[in-house]
């Protein structure tokens, strides 16, 4: 994966635009999944992926192969995503506007009709405690838990210290715990 | 390893991080369409074409016409040449001329003098000054 990505990149350098498109086949799906995750708005995040996509290939030159490509791109992308969030100023609550399409029904297949509602219950509960967490903390929340970037990666995506990175995700582990706590608490 | 060391101490971190880090993944996020897909795809494409400045497309075709058509390719390249060195010629002229009117002295007069001398009366245009040259057949060139 990470050869063929190097080989796509070394193609585009030379000036072979069907390596990009493969490049973005590749990738295209991590990068909207982080870009909607932290924007909340899928408009904004098809924006992200499209600015996050011209910039990576502006910047090939730049992309010096340390790290996986796929790394480099997740940066790029949380950077624009938080560039759209500063822009939106919404840096505090977000409140949620769930019209079906931020998160996919997981309803085919296997769970029974219980199982498919205590899901989607959880998918609720989750959804509003991210809502409730700031930008900075659901960002990092997103990139190291969903996403799998590591502390040094979201770090050096986000222009802070791994340490700015470690305090924010406690933070945001702690509130999302209580946050779920109460739901558990209150749940029939 | 700062991670680790954080995860050491922190209960939170070592214990709810793996539960929420699931419970987090299973937000599964509905993918791009097809339609969604192509059109950022056409979006990025348009975005990442070299890009050609208009003065490199117009060289270009000028050279296009030069090479198919030699004999305008000469004229075009004399009348470059002309419009390079016009301005410089003129400019030249302009410089030799503008020297001129600096040095430039009127003879206003040879007065009398004694058979062993010359006298002569310079007098620049401008700024009204007149010089007088006296240049005696002894006596070297040089103006006193």
């Amino acid at each position: 994966m990470l050869d063929a990505d190097d080989a796509l990149v070394s193609r585009c350098r030379a000036g072979d635009t069907q390596a990009f498109e493969r490049l973005f086949e590749r990738h295209h799906a991590r990068v909207f999944r982080l870009a909607l995750h932290i924007l909340r708005d899928r408009e904004a995040a098809l924006d992200a992926v499209q600015e996050t996509f011209i910039r990576a290939h502006r910047g090939l030159e730049r992309y010096s192969g340390e790290g996986s490509f796929g790394g480099w791109l997740a940066r790029i992308a949380a950077n624009l995503a938080v560039d759209g969030l500063r822009r939106r100023q919404r840096d505090e609550v977000i409140t949620i506007e769930d019209d079906g399409r931020l998160v996919a029904e997981v309803v085919a297949g296997g769970p029974g009709p219980h199982e498919a509602a205590e899901a989607s219950r959880l998918r609720g509960a989750l959804e509003r405690g991210l809502a409730r967490l700031s930008a900075m903390q659901r960002i990092v929340l997103v990139m190291k838990e969903i996403e799998g970037m590591s502390c040094e990666e979201i770090a050096a995506a986000l222009h802070c210290s791994v340490g700015t990175v470690m305090s924010r995700l406690h933070y945001a582990r702690a509130k999302m715990q209580r946050h779920l706590a109460r739901w558990e608490g209150r749940r029939p | 390893m700062k991670e680790e060391q954080h995860a050491a101490r922190c209960t939170l971190c070592r214990e709810e991080a793996p539960r929420l880090g699931g419970r987090l993944r299973s937000l599964t996020v509905e993918p791009m369409s097809g339609l969604e897909r192509d059109r950022a795809w056409v979006a990025i494409a348009a975005g990442t074409r070299p890009r050609v400045s208009r003065v490199a497309t117009v060289l270009g075709r000028l050279c296009g016409v030069g090479r198919r058509r030699p004999i305008v390719g000469w004229v075009a390249a004399a009348a470059a040449v002309l419009l390079v060195l016009a301005p410089l010629h003129l400019g030249f002229e302009r410089q030799v001329v503008s020297q001129a009117q600096l040095n430039a002295q009127t003879v206003i007069d040879v007065l009398d003098a004694p058979q062993a001398a010359s006298v002569f009366v310079f007098e620049t245009p401008e700024e009204k000054l007149s010089i007088i040259w006296v240049i005696e057949s002894e006596a070297p060139e040089n103006p006193r």
